[in-house]
């Protein structure tokens, strides 16, 4: 993975965690079972940054809409408005300026496409086939995911997914950048198989 | 087409090499000197942050990131993080006294990268260091504050009458390097006392030159 992609499958790793409506399972073979019966996931998120340095955590609030087998909406209302739409292996992005959304053209969206590849493989609850995170199933419905390359643990130094006990639904995700820094992603209102609209993955309205 | 470049960059440069812009007396000249306005709308005490980011680059691209910035103006020290909007920390260092990258990835790495960020910092957060060299008013009415800095470069804080401020600062050939422009929304309390701009426009002039618009998502005094 080059350096300069690195960005953007830090930014996956939270995608996946919405994508990754991975079931309830005492295993991983229950897990790839009950990702297979996924084809819509819609569900509400809130994300929490914290770090040291802060008073009171960052917070945000969103929607995320997913496809099988590779759709997805990762939008954003609250507090900066911006979408993200992954369709047909391309990918873009748009933020909210002066009331309309505007592309951002600067970002290097060709990883994002490859990084959608891998997702792809989490969503059928192929864990071991992820070339970058070792991943071991904890009691309690939790998956512990550590880095395999040691300069990647610098960036992430692990996830952990906690599973809700809804089958198919994820609770939690916890993302650790370092001892002072975690992103914290609680996801809510889950809707799993709805029929979905495939324009809102090509179009921000 | 590189020589007609060549040419208007030239152009530019030497349009942008004139002198400083007049100070004209004021009445109350002594008054801004002494009063709160050449103190500057710097936020006084500690506070955190966080800014969305619009950035644009020399050639026009554009790019959106989150800024969290956590100054102490008493010390004069910084701490700025640059996220996207995921949540994910692609630039961390602490300014006191000297610069300390404590995260840094592509193509956030180089050191010129973060010695620029925290001079950009500097300025728009920090009261100017150096003496005040003059006040009044410029040609438009609006009170003017001109520091020398110890290193020879000049920043004028400029605060017009409806409140908004801006901050021009020049290199010692009074070549303009950096322009700061402030706006404030209905709602803020820009009466009294310090108000932290809703709308932050940074410019930086010059053949390489961006510019950085930074729209205010929250601001947290801290306890000192």
């Amino acid at each position: 993975m080059k350096k300069t992609q690195i960005p953007h499958f830090l930014i996956s790793t939270i995608l996946f965690a919405a994508f990754m409506c991975l079931g309830w399972a005492d295993s991983r073979e229950d897990l790839k079972k009950a990702a297979g019966t996924v084809t819509s996931v819609r569900a509400a998120f809130s994300q929490e940054k914290h770090m040291k340095i802060l008073a009171r955590p960052l917070v945000s609030e969103g929607i995320l809409f997913f496809q099988s087998p590779d759709s997805l909406r990762w939008e954003y209302k609250h507090p900066v408005q911006s979408i993200l739409l992954l369709h047909n292996g391309k990918t873009r992005r748009f933020f909210q300026k002066n009331g309309s959304m505007v592309e951002d053209a600067s970002a290097n969206l060709q990883s994002m496409q490859v990084v959608v590849q891998e997702i792809i493989q989490w969503l059928n609850g192929r864990f071991d086939d992820n070339p970058v995170f070792a991943a071991r199933l904890e009691p309690g419905r939790k998956i512990i995911m550590t880095p395999k390359d040691e300069s990647f643990a610098r960036l992430i130094q692990r996830i952990e997914v906690l599973l809700s006990d809804r089958p198919a639904v994820i609770k939690s995700v916890m993302i650790f950048e370092s001892e002072d820094s975690f992103t914290k992603l609680v996801f809510k209102d889950v809707i799993l198989n709805q029929k979905l609209d495939d324009v809102l993955f090509r179009k921000v309205r | 087409m590189k020589r007609i470049i060549l040419l208007l960059s030239a152009l530019g440069l030497f349009l942008s090499c004139s002198s400083l812009p007049q100070v004209y007396p004021a009445g109350d000249s002594a008054d801004l000197q002494t009063g709160r306005v050449c103190r500057g709308p710097f936020p006084d005490g500690d506070w955190q942050l966080l800014h969305s980011i619009e950035a644009t680059l020399p050639g026009g691209k554009k790019g959106f990131l989150m800024g969290l910035t956590v100054i102490s103006s008493s010390i004069r020290t910084a701490r700025c993080v640059i996220m996207t909007l995921e949540g994910f920390v692609v630039f961390d260092a602490l300014y006191d006294q000297q610069i300390t990258v404590k995260r840094a990835i592509a193509p956030f790495d180089s050191q010129g990268f973060a010695e620029g960020l925290i001079r950009d910092i500097q300025l728009i957060f920090f009261a100017p260091e150096g003496i005040l060299a003059a006040a009044g008013n410029d040609k438009d009415g609006a009170s003017i504050c001109r520091y020398h800095n110890p290193d020879g470069w000049i920043v004028d804080l400029v605060i017009h009458r409806d409140r908004t401020w801006q901050i021009r600062q020049y290199n010692r050939q009074y070549r303009l390097n950096r322009t700061v422009s402030a706006f404030f929304s209905q709602k803020d309390p820009i009466e009294e006392g310090y108000a932290i701009p809703h709308r932050l426009e940074l410019t930086a002039h010059g053949v390489a030159g961006y510019k950085l618009m930074m729209d205010l998502v929250e601001a947290v005094p801290l306890s000192p």
